[in-house]
């Protein structure tokens, strides 16, 4: 895994809501106009079905962007 | 760890009721049909079912009953114990088991209790009447689970509405003396109590003339002070973190493996939680029952409405082992192994 290819997993359950989004390591997620609660659990199961890592509310919280998500699945993947 | 472990005592039959009235998701009116579609894909659920306002879970629950006495053949006089899980029950109190004593014909040296539990309440139910009937050899129990969910969510919380579903059931079960009984290990966690619950209408928050004022928690989530909420993500999170090791443990302490299960039976929670659930057990396709498409996360009754449902015609002929896992609300949850032999086939009954 690197952050390229998480980058571009990460997207399809964004672009699903609005095609136009553009999404890179650098964006805040939980700003976009798509990010809801049914998008925090797509994206926490997606995670742990693919990565096998489980984050919790509190983790999405302390997170802002695409490549500080993919830091804490890095992180968790080596704890 | 608590764990249960009793022999001799048989499954003889397993019904399910549902009211007739069949809503589909698809014509929720309060969301885009984008997010809609979206939710449905997510949570896997197409439709759901409705009881009108005059159909309770008791009522469910004795439809199932009925159904099963008349094909068992069972002697209402031989009955000693009946036991109600629910979260719905009829009136705040007598408890809903001692009504249905009454309307089901059972004598009144048949015991009748309620026992408040949800998601879970299908293994705890079995092993709490099993246990019972440990003690008297010869004797029968009826387990009724059913919740009518629809009381208490909001129409206007797409977190929950597209979500619950309305059903009961009835389980019969004898100490024969043969049967292979049930091995059923239990956990709690209520710190996580507030994750799914309905604050107001107990004693905690008594009910005032407050109590129906609809409030907006964030777009697409309006709801009053007696309806039910949930924190899905809090509700995955203890599902992978918490259910799945036990599952793990559960079937070590067995010393089976996945391949030796025939079925596994879990809570209808939502597709998202069953899929990871499955994934992380390696569970087979075959092996996975669900049936969440067409009858939605029906709380106390998903795992029999399940078996009924899927699962009805199968265990017809042969002895089948199945593995079932109650979870949610609480936190509560329970594992329980059991065998079915040669179950009489009831369809589903719509009321």
């Amino acid at each position: 895994m690197d952050l390229k290819t998480f980058t571009a997993r990460v997207a399809v359950e964004f672009e699903f809501e609005n095609e136009d989004t553009n999404i890179g390591p650098s964006t805040e997620f939980k700003q976009l106009e798509s990010w809801s609660s049914m998008l925090a659990l797509i994206l926490i199961a997606t995670l742990n079905d693919e990565y096998g890592v489980l984050l919790s509310e509190s983790d999405l919280k302390t997170i802002e962007t695409i490549e500080q998500l993919y830091d804490k699945v890095v992180a968790s993947k080596s704890d | 760890m608590a764990e249960v472990k009793v022999n001799g005592i048989s499954i003889k039959g397993i019904s399910a009721a549902i009211p007739k009235n069949e809503v589909f998701n698809a014509d929720y009116i309060h969301l885009s049909e984008k997010e809609k579609s979206r939710i449905i894909r997510t949570i896997g659920i197409n439709s759901r079912r409705e009881a009108p306002s005059n159909v309770t879970a008791g009522d469910l629950c004795e439809a199932a009953a009925s159904k099963l006495l008349e094909t068992l053949g069972w002697e209402k006089e031989e009955i000693s114990i009946l036991v109600l899980v629910t979260q719905t029950p009829d009136y705040i109190t007598p408890c809903t088991a001692t009504v249905l004593q009454d309307r089901l014909g059972l004598p009144t040296s048949c015991l009748a209790f309620d026992i408040n539990l949800g998601c879970s309440a299908y293994p705890y139910g079995l092993s709490v009447v099993m246990s019972m009937l440990n003690s008297m050899p010869g004797g029968k129990g009826l387990l009724l689970v059913g919740d009518k969910s629809s009381h208490l969510v909001s129409s206007e919380d797409k977190s929950t509405a597209l979500i619950f579903s309305d059903a009961g059931s009835a389980t019969a079960i004898e100490n024969d003396g043969k049967g292979h009984g049930i091995v059923f290990q239990g956990y709690s966690d209520g710190s996580g109590a507030a994750s799914l619950i309905v604050k107001g209408g107990g004693c905690k928050y008594p009910v005032n003339e407050e109590s129906l004022n609809k409030f907006t928690v964030s777009e697409g989530i309006t709801r009053h002070e007696l309806n039910l909420e949930m924190n899905g993500l809090n509700i995955y999170n203890f599902s992978i973190k918490q259910v799945v090791p036990t599952i793990k443990s559960f079937l070590e302490d067995l010393e089976i493996t996945v391949e030796q299960v025939d079925y596994f039976i879990f809570h209808q929670a939502n597709k998202i939680i069953n899929s990871s659930m499955q994934k992380m057990l390696r569970i087979k396709d075959e092996q996975m029952v669900l049936s969440l498409d067409k009858f939605g996360n029906t709380s106390s009754a998903s795992i029999p409405v399940t078996i009924v449902d899927q699962l009805g015609d199968r265990i017809t002929k042969d002895s089948s082992v199945l593995l079932l896992s109650g979870f949610g609300v609480g936190l509560s949850w329970g594992n329980a192994l059991i065998r079915t032999d040669s179950l009489p086939y009831i369809p589903i009954i719509e009321v």
